[in-house]
């Protein structure tokens, strides 16, 4: 399989059909004396962050760390949890726990609602 | 029948989405200083436009990607992350100059400063996002968007000299000011072939939900509408050549504007002017505003469409919102709506390859097309644009100086 081809940077679906985030890292395990094995997708800000050059990927941090006080604003799913389809990767979790669903939420609850009309 | 309905709106969502203050501003002030002689570039900037649109057009109904998608899926984060910088701030001066072109309408009309018209237009471009659907947004405003044809009217009246206005479709090197020559032939490329027009074409597929079954009626759209669209463009160029031109109006305030369509249709071409330029404007600010949440949505794989309640997409409406905010901050606070016009259209055509480049590979990307890859004309043009778009690049921020007035 061409991990980098057919899982990294897909869109990630939810057991719903919600839009779950993209597939931002892959996480393979390594054993001596058997092949890697893809173990888990990560999805997420902070997984995003360590592909960013290190000056960004430093103020990506800084910002989560302000923003949530959460370190790790990542989800990780084990990879017998994913398929993987020709568009979209879809995972057997809800969108609602990953980081992105948070924000959603605090958006929701805390700006968009209060707006008339939403 | 369907389908037939829908090409006819597609047609007209074309004419109604190509005409906005870039496109209007920029052939204004390319025939007032230079009369027929910059025909050739609206020409180019619509043919480019035509192939780009029905290649992003294209690319949706195959791969059911918009061209974001493929961008964050095909060339990875970091490159989707640096399309998003360049072009989202980009496309924000671009709302606020959309914004500022609505206002100026209004002053227009009114005689109230454009300025004051800046929250309350901000106010009128959230409202119809935030309760509107999709179908209002393309075909609403874009019906009302035929008012334009004016201009087509308005050149046909004043007899122009058909034989020499189509010698203008020729490049030719002016006899002297060559730097502003130049400016304003980057400015109007700048202004046909936007980026966003394309980002936004093949998100609108995505949201009609397009399949290979509309690649006959995307490629009538793409030709029919641009084509119409240049025509519309061309027409305020011959307006302006036959009006400003002979009575030295160099076209470089807003407030010129007001007499262009005077000579063709009497005291009545304020008033078409002016509804042309709110229509078309603020159908262009609707568009931006949501391809700017649309380019946020799908380089971090969020929900987003314009058909759904704005509490059920909180990031994708909040980010809509912000930006709106933010543009509408830019002319409220006094920033000259044609002075940002023609600096965001020569900005335009500077990033013009960060978008361009990607989007040959991947319409080349079997993963992606199919059997639908690029041809060797569609290749030949993009590449030509792909080399235009680099040209433009490296030649826009210098002229800006020299030439930019």
């Amino acid at each position: 399989m061409d991990l980098a081809r057919e899982c990294l940077d897909k869109l990630v679906v939810d057991r719903h059909g919600k839009k779950a985030g993209r597939a931002d890292g892959i996480v393979l395990e390594l054993e001596e004396g058997r092949p890697p094995r893809v173990a888990f997708i990560d999805i997420g800000l902070s997984v995003q962050s360590r592909r960013f050059p290190s000056w960004l990927a430093a103020c990506v941090r800084w910002l989560i760390r302000k923003a949530s006080g959460n370190h790790e604003a990542a989800v990780r799913v084990p990879f017998d949890k994913v398929k993987l389809q020709r568009n979209e990767v879809i995972v057997a979790i809800d969108s609602k726990d990953t980081p992105g669903g948070a924000l959603e939420r605090w958006l929701r609850d805390h700006v968009i609602t209060r707006i008339p009309g939403a | 029948m369907k389908k037939a309905l829908e090409i006819t709106l597609g047609i007209v969502t074309s004419v109604g989405g190509f005409l906005e203050i870039g496109s209007i501003a920029t052939a204004i002030q390319a025939g007032a200083l230079f009369g027929y002689q910059l025909l050739w570039t609206v020409l180019l900037g619509g043919l480019c436009l035509t192939f780009l649109v029905e290649q992003a057009g294209r690319l949706a109904a195959v791969s059911h990607h918009t061209i974001v998608d493929a961008i964050r899926e095909r060339f990875g984060l970091n490159y989707s992350v640096l399309l998003l910088a360049v072009l989202g701030s980009v496309m924000l001066l671009v709302l606020a100059a959309e914004i500022g072109g609505v206002c100026i309408a209004l002053e227009f009309a009114t005689g109230m400063h454009h300025a004051w018209w800046a929250v309350p237009v901000g106010l009128l471009t959230w409202l119809i996002i935030w309760k509107g659907t999709f179908g209002i947004i393309e075909q609403g405003v874009s019906l009302l968007g035929l008012v334009t044809l004016c201009f087509i009217v308005g050149a046909w009246k004043l007899h122009p000299e058909w034989r020499h206005a189509a010698s203008g479709l020729l490049p030719s090197l002016p006899k002297s000011d060559h730097a502003r020559y130049w400016f304003i032939a980057v400015s109007v490329l700048g202004a046909s072939i936007s980026p966003y027009l394309m980002f936004f074409y093949s998100s609108g597929a995505i949201e009609d939900k397009w399949d290979k079954t509309y690649l006959g009626a995307n490629r009538i759209i793409a030709t029919i509408g641009m084509s119409f669209g240049s025509l519309i463009s061309m027409a305020v160029l011959l307006v302006a050549a036959l009006t400003f031109l002979p009575r030295g109006i160099k076209g470089e305030d807003y407030k010129e504007f007001v007499t262009l369509l005077n000579d063709a249709f009497g005291s009545t071409g304020v008033w078409l002017l002016a509804a042309s330029l709110f229509i078309s404007c603020l159908g262009a600010s609707l568009e931006i505003a949501l391809e700017l949440a649309y380019l946020v949505a799908q380089v971090f794989g969020w929900n987003w469409g314009e058909n759904h309640r704005p509490r059920d997409e909180a990031r994708f409406s909040f980010t809509y919102v912000a930006a709106i905010a933010v543009a509408t901050l830019i002319i409220a606070v006094g920033v000259d709506p044609l002075k940002l016009t023609v600096f965001t259209m020569v900005l335009t055509a500077a990033t013009l390859p960060v978008a361009v480049v990607p989007f040959l590979f991947l319409m080349n990307d079997e993963h992606y097309v199919g059997e639908h890859a690029n041809g060797w004309l569609s290749n030949g043009v993009v590449l030509v644009i792909t080399c235009l778009a680099c040209v433009l690049a490296i030649v826009s921020i210098p002229l800006e100086f020299i030439g930019g007035g």
